[in-house]
């Protein structure tokens, strides 16, 4: 379970920071692509944008659709939140955090050493935000689907992979951050995830790293 | 001097006595060297005695080991076995302006600083939530757990209103990034049946007052946060308790920021504080002591001859533990220690010789008019501490065997080898103290008073076994302990449930009847049954789980159905719940709860239990000790192979045990002296006149110890018995100066046996820790009322009663 969780979070945050990771080239990938996304992640500092997710669940007569925001500033903070239907999210700071839901009127701090699905979170995350190859490298398998826009595939190396079978990740025409998201899971459900309105190295506020309140 | 013949204190064995004395004397006075070199070489053997024992700490000496108090001595055993008595707990308070994850960061810092060997494990919250799988885990072993309560609760899930707003959950954690991992679990228990199982392992943690929904030890107000630290340091450690301490207050300093509170409690703050407490005392009392006799000396003997008079009793130290050694398998370092402080008592003797004998132009005489009443007077203080033999406390009893060779010992050297050493021709005797003839009325009136008021508060007299009053706690120790039980509950000081079996299943079913028993009574119990019930009782719980399931699943089945639907969940959302409740479901054991990394909460509630069997386990339970009823005592005294101890039942039984030794020892004492005076006198009312310091000593010291709220205890219960062996002693010398038959320094004598004995137990009233004071104040009335009572009201009344 601690494995497919594992994989599941990596995948889930890997895909949402991947131009600023750097690739191998002998992942199936040409070193031309690789060029593309590692001179586009080298100059990303901040990156704020809405999300729309799609959920294909067997669980449910019809997909499951939500809206949100996330933000990310280097080298480790992120603010996830949902904000349709539901209010939901955590923020990540270093090594610790704060997470809330809308029927809790606070939220909650967390520390990544006592909090071990966070700090998975947080290690994927941090991983890709500095640009961790080796990790990469490790995990997973990648190959190019389509080169404009790229669209790359992740298959984990593990074989106990569980839930996850592989990741689709879509980026923008200008290569410089992702688009859009698919996770595949082993059941057939999958997940897309569509970002809007991104924005690079735009000035955030500092509370949204550290507050639940945006204001 | 002619001495009145029918007041003498003997017969023919007296005469007898003498006689052998004053040859001694006379054959030695002629061969002095050969008696010098003799005593040396006695004092050499016990020197290498002393060093040659091997001497154990052992606490349990001053426990009962007879067939009736063996219940104690055993709970002791018990007790040593507690969770928490080797534990470091250390309580962080955030005060005002600290936030909530301030604090947090700080107990996480802490505990990732405290690292072994010193440290050998940290728990900042209950080990059962560190790993991910526990929720399928515990709706697993569910089945196995759930009571009828529990099915209670689960009917009211049953609820359509309920089941909606749960599956309304399921589907907005589905959104959440955590609903990636969870899809699978939630499909399987949608109605998040688990937490009833979670229920009973919360049962587990012990911390009553913690707020049992954090994952960490947090208090109710999330003010507190408490940090559970195991060492391998024993408590009684002194060096290695020190260095303990010293490395967690600097992590304290180092880790914990300003405006944070850390709180330490452990027994090893207990050691340090009473090790350096006696050392503060050590310091205090000798040099008081050592001042007080030097004045004694200068004032009173001012001789290097009466060095001798210290010197003599001090060297029958290393063969009266030899004898001690013979005796008993061990020698405890306590009673050697305590019997060194009895040692004081057999200056007595070798005083009234170095009085009596020094600067005499006739030292046979002397010597004659001595031996009697000497004799007499170790013979009753032998006899006296010889009553401790029958005490339930081995340690008493080693005690017993000490004193009576010390004695014995100490009277064949003030009788044979001081006579050699008092120094001739060298000084006048002194005029007699006082005058009996010239006692003043007013003296007597007012000893007279304070008897009386003395005895109004006999009845006042308590017996306290707690061996914790006997220890140093200081008030920040104090105060400690009372923030520990105000903000996580009474975890140090539990009543403990022992459940007893030749095999694991033996012990699970004694310690499920324990559990049964507590929560009939709804009293709250940290137990091992809520998670590990006996078989037996697992068996019965499943059948009430199918019993339940058989009759709800369809309904339940409906509802997911009709509910779901409407929440856009599709028909087979819930099939793997489904096929769970119609599955075959596996008892729980030990290796399944192992397996979900309960090991370290199980261990701390599971030991080895040797004495049943090899392969015997004991399961502990705790309880706070308040819902201990007496009710609940007598239903758990039923269950065969239960074991209850609450540490103040504990102390209660130890206090019992020690009223009836200490009752027993005075009457025994009491009744050896009294018919050693009745053979020795004879007389009505030379007994009674020899009895009367001991009377009034004994009289004042219970009337003063219960006017002042003082307690007997472990150690100065000893104190009487050395009350009853030096009063009689005054009673016989002084007597022996009022009929004329002893030395005329008998006054000066008792006088400085008595400031001796004051000097040396008296100045322990100056000891801050508690058993070093019990004894110096027992000592201090006792010894003072018995020498004002030789000195004053035994020649008064020996006068008036003549005149009549």
């Amino acid at each position: 379970m601690a494995t497919v969780k594992q994989f599941f979070l990596f995948s889930f945050f890997a895909v949402l920071f991947f131009p600023f990771g750097v690739m191998a080239a002998d992942d199936g990938l040409s070193d031309e692509l690789v060029r593309r996304i590692s001179s586009a992640a080298q100059h990303v500092e901040t990156l704020s944008s809405d999300f729309t997710q799609e959920k294909y669940l067997s669980m449910f007569e019809e997909k499951l659709v939500s809206t949100g925001q996330f933000y990310y500033q280097r080298p480790d903070r992120l603010r996830w939140e949902l904000l349709e239907p539901i209010g939901s999210g955590f923020v990540l700071n270093g090594d610790g955090g704060r997470r809330w839901h809308q029927r809790i009127p606070d939220s909650e701090p967390f520390k990544l050493d006592q909090d071990r699905a966070m700090a998975l979170i947080a290690e994927q995350l941090f991983a890709w935000a500095k640009a961790d190859l080796g990790w990469l490298q490790q995990n997973y398998q990648m190959t190019a689907v389509q080169q404009q826009p790229i669209q790359l595939r992740l298959i984990p190396r593990a074989a106990d992979a569980g839930f996850l079978s592989y990741l689709l990740i879509t980026f923008s025409a200008s290569d410089r951050y992702v688009s859009a998201v698919e996770i595949h899971e082993s059941d057939g459900d999958y997940t897309r995830i569509n970002f809007s309105n991104t924005q690079v190295n735009s000035e955030i506020a500092e509370r949204l790293f550290t507050e639940r309140s945006r204001i | 001097m002619r001495l009145p013949r029918d007041y003498l204190p003997s017969g023919r064995a007296s005469k007898m006595l003498n006689s052998v004395i004053e040859a001694i004397y006379l054959f030695f006075n002629r061969r002095s060297r050969l008696l010098l070199t003799g005593y040396v070489c006695f004092a050499l053997l016990s020197v290498a005695c002393l060093a040659l024992i091997d001497q154990r700490e052992n606490i349990k000496s001053l426990l009962p080991d007879n067939s009736a108090d063996i219940q104690v001595r055993r709970n002791f055993d018990w007790l040593q076995k507690a969770p928490f008595a080797r534990k470091l707990l250390i309580d962080l308070h955030a005060v005002e302006g600290i936030s909530a994850i301030e604090l947090q960061q700080a107990a996480a810092a802490l505990s990732g600083s405290l690292q072994p060997p010193l440290f050998t494990q940290v728990l900042s919250g209950p080990p059962l939530e560190a790993q991910g799988q526990l929720f399928t885990t515990l709706l697993q072993a569910l089945p196995n757990l759930v009571t009828t309560h529990d099915l209670q609760l689960i009917e009211e899930r049953l609820r359509p209103e309920k089941i909606k707003q749960r599956l309304q959950r399921v589907r907005e954690q589905l959104l959440t990034p955590q609903g990636w991992w969870t899809k699978q679990s939630l499909r399987e228990d949608p109605l998040a049946l688990w937490q009833i199982a979670a229920g009973h392992l919360r049962q587990l943690n012990p911390m009553a007052q913690a707020d049992q929904q954090q994952r960490d030890f947090v208090s109710r107000d999330g003010r507190h946060r408490l940090v559970v630290v195991d060492t391998d340091i024993a408590i009684g450690d002194v060096i290695g308790g020190g260095k303990l301490i010293d490395q967690l207050q600097q992590m304290i300093a180092l880790h914990v920021p300003a405006g944070i509170q850390a709180t330490v409690v452990s027994g090893h703050q207990y050691t340090l504080a009473n090790a350096s407490t006696i050392q503060r005392d050590l310091r205090i009392v000798l040099g008081t002591a050592t001042l007080a006799i030097l004045l004694i000396f200068i004032l009173l003997l001012r001789s290097w001859h009466a060095l001798f008079v210290f010197l003599l009793p001090a060297s029958v130290l290393g063969v009266s533990a030899a004898a001690v050694a013979v005796v008993f398998p061990s020698v405890s370092g306590i009673t050697i220690g305590f019997g060194a402080v009895l040692l004081g008592i057999t200056v007595d003797f070798t005083l009234h010789v170095y009085f009596s004998l020094r600067g005499s132009s006739q030292p046979t005489m002397q010597l004659r008019r001595l031996t009697s009443p000497l004799i007499g007077g170790a013979l009753t203080s032998f006899l006296a501490f010889s009553v401790l033999l029958s005490s339930s406390l081995p340690g008493q009893r080693q005690l017993a065997v000490f004193s009576m060779t010390a004695i014995a010992t100490a009277t064949v050297l003030a009788l044979v080898v001081m006579p050699q050493l008092c120094g001739k021709g060298c000084a006048a005797s002194d005029p007699p103290l006082i005058c009996v003839k010239r006692v003043r009325l007013w003296i007597v009136v007012f000893w007279a008073a304070m008897m009386v008021l003395s005895a109004v508060a006999v009845p006042n007299l308590r017996f306290d076994g707690d061996m914790r009053s006997l220890g140093v706690s200081t008030p920040a120790l104090r105060d400690g302990e009372q923030l520990l039980q105000q903000v996580w509950g009474n975890m140090r000081s539990s009543a403990l449930l022992f459940a007893r079996g030749k095999t694991l299943d033996e012990a699970l079913t004694v310690n499920d009847t324990i559990y049964q028993q507590v929560q009939r009574q709804s009293s709250s119990i940290v137990s091992l049954a809520s998670i590990l019930p006996a078989p037996q009782r697992q068996q019965h719980n499943r059948e009430l789980w199918n019993q339940f399931w058989q009759q709800h699943q369809p309904t339940l089945a409906a509802h997911l159905l009709s509910i779901g639907a409407d929440l856009g969940f599709s028909s087979s959302a819930f099939h793997p719940f489904s096929r769970w409740l119609q599955q075959p479901i596996e008892p729980v054991g030990l290796h399944f709860w192992q397996q979900a990394s309960l090991t370290e909460v199980i261990s701390g509630l599971m030991m080895a239990d040797s004495e049943m069997t090899a392969d015997g386990v004991a399961l502990i339970s705790l309880m706070d000790e308040a819902d201990l009823t007496p009710q609940l005592q007598h239903s758990l005294a039923s269950v065969p192979n239960a074991i209850v101890i609450a540490p103040g039942g504990f102390s209660q039984q130890l206090s019992a045990a020690l009223a009836t030794d200490f009752s027993r020892f005075i009457v025994m004492s009491l009744g050896v002296v009294v018919m050693v005076l009745i053979v020795w006198y004879r007389r009505l009312r030379h007994i009674l006149l020899a009895l009367l310091p001991v009377a009034s000593g004994l009289l004042f010291m219970f009337g003063a110890m219960g006017w002042l709220g003082l307690s007997f205890n472990l150690f100065n219960v000893i104190a009487a018995i050395l009350i009853i062996g030096l009063g009689v002693d005054y009673g016989i010398f002084i007597l022996s100066r009022c009929d004329g038959s002893g030395c005329e320094q008998a006054q000066r004598a008792v006088l400085v046996s008595a400031l001796t004995t004051l000097a040396g137990f008296g100045s322990l009233v100056l000891a801050r820790h508690p058993a070093m004071y019990s004894i110096g104040i027992t000592v201090l009335f006792g010894i003072s009322a018995a020498v004002v009572t030789a000195l004053y009201i035994v020649p008064a009344v020996y006068q008036w009663t003549e005149s009549r």
